[in-house]
Parts: structure tokens; sequence; C-alpha cells
């Protein structure tokens, strides 16, 4: 099978079941880390410059999170992200109406995608294809 | 005469009360209504101040003539007090006419008489403003021709006074000394007064611009508001929607229970269309437009794979585009607008068809951006055609729509000079054609 390796950053429990149940429906090998907090998923980011831990592939990032926003947490690690993270598609996630959340996400070279929630299984097929 | 006297002291406290807070309109007219009043005051005064003058320097007749000023300006006092303010205006300018054609007429040019036609035609031209202003024009003309008659003509009456020389300079002293007191005192209130009125301009603009600034930041708090309340309203919502598609997505279910999920599923889009579209609106009323250039097909791909994902169906999309692909607008309104329709048009598809589609097609006329959005869907009946544009208007009883998108499109078009037109056929398809104005 696939065997990505995904970030989730996502405050939400619900959404967080939904999206790794649905990942693991289409790709049966993939590791998942969760992370509830912009704060984990900094100092798990931060951490893999330093060591031998094969980084994630496949990173979602909620945009709406407390403490830090999906998009003030790219931008503390963008360093990482022509590192470590070079091979790593970034989608953010986001229930979000508003166009300027899009287009904000899809002015940073290094962002794939914006995707709206709720995530359907077409939806992340596409993702974890890497289309 | 108590009468006038009475009058007198009334258009006195007319004189006096500059009403701060008047209204707006007819400025130029109340400075005219002050500065007849002042006028008549004038006239007054130097009915009395020339007729001793005139005693005293043994000219007996012009003194005479001098005193049917006082009488003169009491019925012009009369009259403003009555509230007929036109015909005192006109008859004030009459009296000064006549009674310095009359003194003309008994002494000579040389004098320096005719000064005093300067100030008043300059207060004829400020009392006789706005509607009068014809009136004004035709007394100061004829002061004017007045003038040169007195001037050239040879318009006697009585006895020829000889003048020695030095009565003369002494008459032309008192005659230029007069005329600049009076032309002085008109050009002064005048000053005044657009000091005035200025100075209340730019008191109401610092309140217009601190209201202004107020109404910015209430509007700006607002839009925070409602996006937080809409993104907490809305997660739930999407929330439950998902783990709903998550669940059917389980094939051993029994054909009742999916039928139960897919009402349920059903009904949270219905909440988070509702959702949606209040946001629009709110979006659309408080927020300004900002206009930028974007491409339209990249705009359209998007809405196109994003309505497929989240209606899970099978849905042919075509985008043609004539001519450049990027025009200039408010991208985020055009944006909700071709949503909203594209949208409507993956609602209302035929549901036992095997070809359904919507057709997006764009093309420059002259400058503006034409744009056709077709479907081989259930289509409008002539009957429900003319309200579909309706506020909460909704077609159908599916339970689908708000009632809110067509109109939510129109009133965001409307601010982005663009219209919005509909030809249906029930059972046909619709096509929604929308003219917008490229703007710089």
């Amino acid at each position: 099978m696939i065997g990505n390796k995904y970030l989730l950053v996502e405050d939400d429990e619900i959404f967080m079941y939904l999206h790794s149940h649905i990942i693991k429906n289409i790709d049966k090998d993939a590791i998942i880390i969760e992370k509830r907090s912009s704060m984990e998923a900094l100092a798990y980011l931060l951490s893999l410059e330093n060591s031998n831990e094969v980084a994630p592939n496949r990173i979602l990032l909620d945009i709406n999170m407390p403490e830090l926003g999906g998009f003030q947490l790219l931008e503390k690690i963008e360093h990482l992200v022509k590192l470590n993270l070079k091979d790593a598609l970034i989608y953010m996630v986001s229930s979000s109406l508003y166009d300027e959340d899009r287009q904000r996400a899809l002015s940073y070279w290094y962002i794939k995608g914006f995707v709206e929630k709720p995530m359907t299984t077409l939806q992340m097929k596409e993702i974890v294809e890497g289309k | 005469m108590i009468k006038s006297i009475v009058s007198l002291f009334k258009s006195d406290l007319q004189f006096s009360k500059i009403d701060p807070d008047g209204p707006e309109e007819g400025i130029l007219e109340r400075k005219g209504d002050q500065m007849h009043i002042l006028q008549i005051w004038i006239v007054l005064i130097y009915s009395m101040l020339f007729s001793l003058i005139d005693l005293f320097l043994g000219f007996y007749e012009q003194s005479i003539i001098m005193l049917i000023g006082i009488p003169g300006s009491m019925l012009t006092f009369a009259l403003v007090a009555k509230g007929k303010k036109l015909i005192s205006k006109i008859w004030n300018s009459a009296l000064i006419n006549i009674i310095l054609g009359l003194i003309c007429m008994y002494t000579t040019t040389a004098t320096g008489i005719l000064i005093f036609f300067i100030p008043l035609i300059i207060g004829t031209q400020i009392a006789l403003q706005g509607k009068a202003r014809k009136i004004g024009m035709f007394i100061s003309i004829f002061s004017f021709v007045e003038m040169i008659f007195l001037l050239i003509g040879d318009l006697h009456l009585g006895n020829k006074y000889v003048l020695t020389d030095e009565q003369i300079e002494t008459e032309i002293f008192i005659n230029l000394t007069g005329a600049t007191v009076a032309t002085l005192i008109q050009i002064i209130l005048i000053l005044k007064l657009s000091n005035q009125i200025e100075e209340k301009l730019i008191e109401k603009s610092g309140q217009l611009n601190e209201k202004n600034l107020e109404l910015q930041k209430a509007n700006t708090e607002l839009d925070n508001f409602v996006y937080s309340v809409s993104h907490d309203l809305r997660s739930p919502v999407v929330s439950v929607k998902g783990l709903l598609a998550l669940v059917l997505e389980n094939k051993q279910l029994d054909e009742s229970v999916i039928q139960y999920l897919k009402m349920g599923e059903r009904s949270l889009t219905h909440l988070d269309d509702t959702i949606r579209e209040i946001l629009e609106y709110s979006r659309n009323t408080r927020v300004g437009p900002v206009i930028e250039k974007f491409d339209v097909r990249k705009l359209v791909e998007q809405i196109f794979t994003d309505l497929k994902f989240a209606a899970g169906i099978e849905m042919k999309f075509e985008a043609e585009i004539v001519g450049p692909s990027e025009i200039s607008s408010d991208k985020s309104r055009f944006n909700t607008v071709l949503r909203n329709i594209i949208s409507n048009a993956v609602k209302y598809r035929k549901k036992d068809i095997s070809d359904p589609y919507v057709r997006f097609k764009m093309m420059h006329v002259e400058n503006k951006v034409e744009v056709y959005i077709s479907d081989n869907g259930e289509g409008i009946s002539s009957a429900n055609m003319e309200k579909v544009f309706d506020m909460f208007y909704r077609g159908t009883s599916t339970g689908m729509g708000t009632g809110l998108g067509l109109y939510i499109c129109r009133e965001i078009l409307a601010k982005i000079h663009g219209t919005i037109s509909l030809k249906s056929e029930l059972g046909i398809g619709t096509m929604v054609i929308i003219e917008l104005q490229e703007q710089v």
C-alpha cells in the first residue's frame, strides 16, 4: 500500500478522528502523527531538525487554532520547509468561509492547497496520492 | 407709528440673533435677511444724520428730503415685522433710490453725491439673494441707469444752488466719508457672517469625521465578530456532516438507516448553506469592494473542484473563455456569485439523466464582461421566474434552498457594477447571464 507519514495539526477532537480515520481507510500503511495544539506541533517539528527521524511527507494544518494559528505556525518553521520538510506536501484545512483565508493559503509557495472542512474521502484520496 | 417702533425693536432682536443651528440650506438667504436689517438701520441713521447736517449747512430742501427716510425706514421695519421680507427689501432699495435721486436733483454732482450709489448697489445685491436674485439684478441695473442719468442729464428741481469751492469740498468730504462708512459696514458684516459659516462647516466636518471613524471601527469589529461566529457555528455542523459521510461509507448499513442518515445530512447542508449565505450577505453590505486583477479560469476551476468534492457526484463541468482570462473586479465578490450560481446548477440537476452538466462561458464585449452559466437541470417555470431574485423566495419545496442565494448574487453584483438575469425553461435547463463592468 501507500505508507505515507502524516502530520495532522487540529484542535478539534472530532475532525482529528474523522481525518485520521479517512486516511486509514485509504492508506492502510499510514503513519499518523496527531498534534492537538499548534504548540505541540511546533515542538515536534523543531525536534526534527536535529534528529534522524523521518519527516512527515503530508501535513494537514488547521488555520484557526488558539495560541498559534496555522499560518503563524508555518512562518515559525519556514527554515525547516526548505530542509527537513522539502518533500512534504502542506495543506491548509479550515471551515472558514472567508475567501481571504483561501487566497492567503495559495499565496505561500510551499502550501500545496486549501481544503474546506469537512474533508471527504474523495478529497483525501488526492492528498494521499499527492495530486 | 407705535407699531413701527415696536417692530423696530423686534427687528433689532432679529438682527442680533444669528442662529447657529439653523438649517444649512438657505444660508445665503439668511445672510441676505441679516444684511437687510442692517441696511434699514443705515438708512434710518443716515436720514437723521444728514437731515441735521443739511439743516446746519443751510440746504433746507435736502434736509426735508432726508427726513423722508425716517418714516420710510419705519415702514420697512414694519414690513419685516409682518414677515413680508421680499417686499420690504424691494421697498428699501426703492426708498434709497428715491431719496438719492431727489437729493441729486437739488444739488450738483460735483459734490460726489453719486458715490452713494455704490453702497446702494452692493446692498441691493446682498439683500436680494436666492430666489429674489433677478429682482435684485433689476433694481441694481435701474440704480446704475439712474446714476448715469443724474450724471449726464440736466435734471434739476427748484433753485440751483451755487456752491462755493469751500462748500463743495465740505460736501465731498461728507459724502465720501458717509459712503465709505456705509460700504465698509456692509463688507465687514459679510466677512463676519462668512467666517461664522466657515467655522460652523469646519466644526460640522470635524464631527462628521469623528462619526465616520467610529462607524469604521464598529464595522471592523462587527466583521470580526461575524467571522468568529460563523466559524464557531459552522465547525460543529461541518464535523457532524463529515461523520455522517463516514458512516454512510459503510456498505453493510440497513437501507432505512441510510435514508435517515441522508435526511440528516441534507438538513445539515441546508443549515450550512444558511450560515454561509448570511455571512456573505452581511459581508457584502459592510465591506467595501477591493478591485484587483485575477484569473477567472482558475477561479471557476477551483469552484468546480470544491463542488465536485462537496456534492460527491459525477457532473460534467466545462469552462470556455473567449479572450483574456484575466479581469479586474472584486475577486472575492465575483467568486461568491459564481459559487452560488454553479452550486445551484449542481443542486437542481436532473437526478434521472446520465449526463448532467454545467457550462461556463465568458467573453469580453466592449468594456464589459459577459458570463453565461448554463445547465440541463430542472429549470424554472415562467411563473416563478420573476420571483427568484426576491429575498427568501424558494422555487422548490425540496428544502434544499434557503431563498437567499440569488438575492445575494444580485445585491453583490449591484455593488461591483454588475447585473444578473435568467433564461429558463421548466424541465429543459437554465441559463444565468451576468454582465459585469470591469473596474480599474
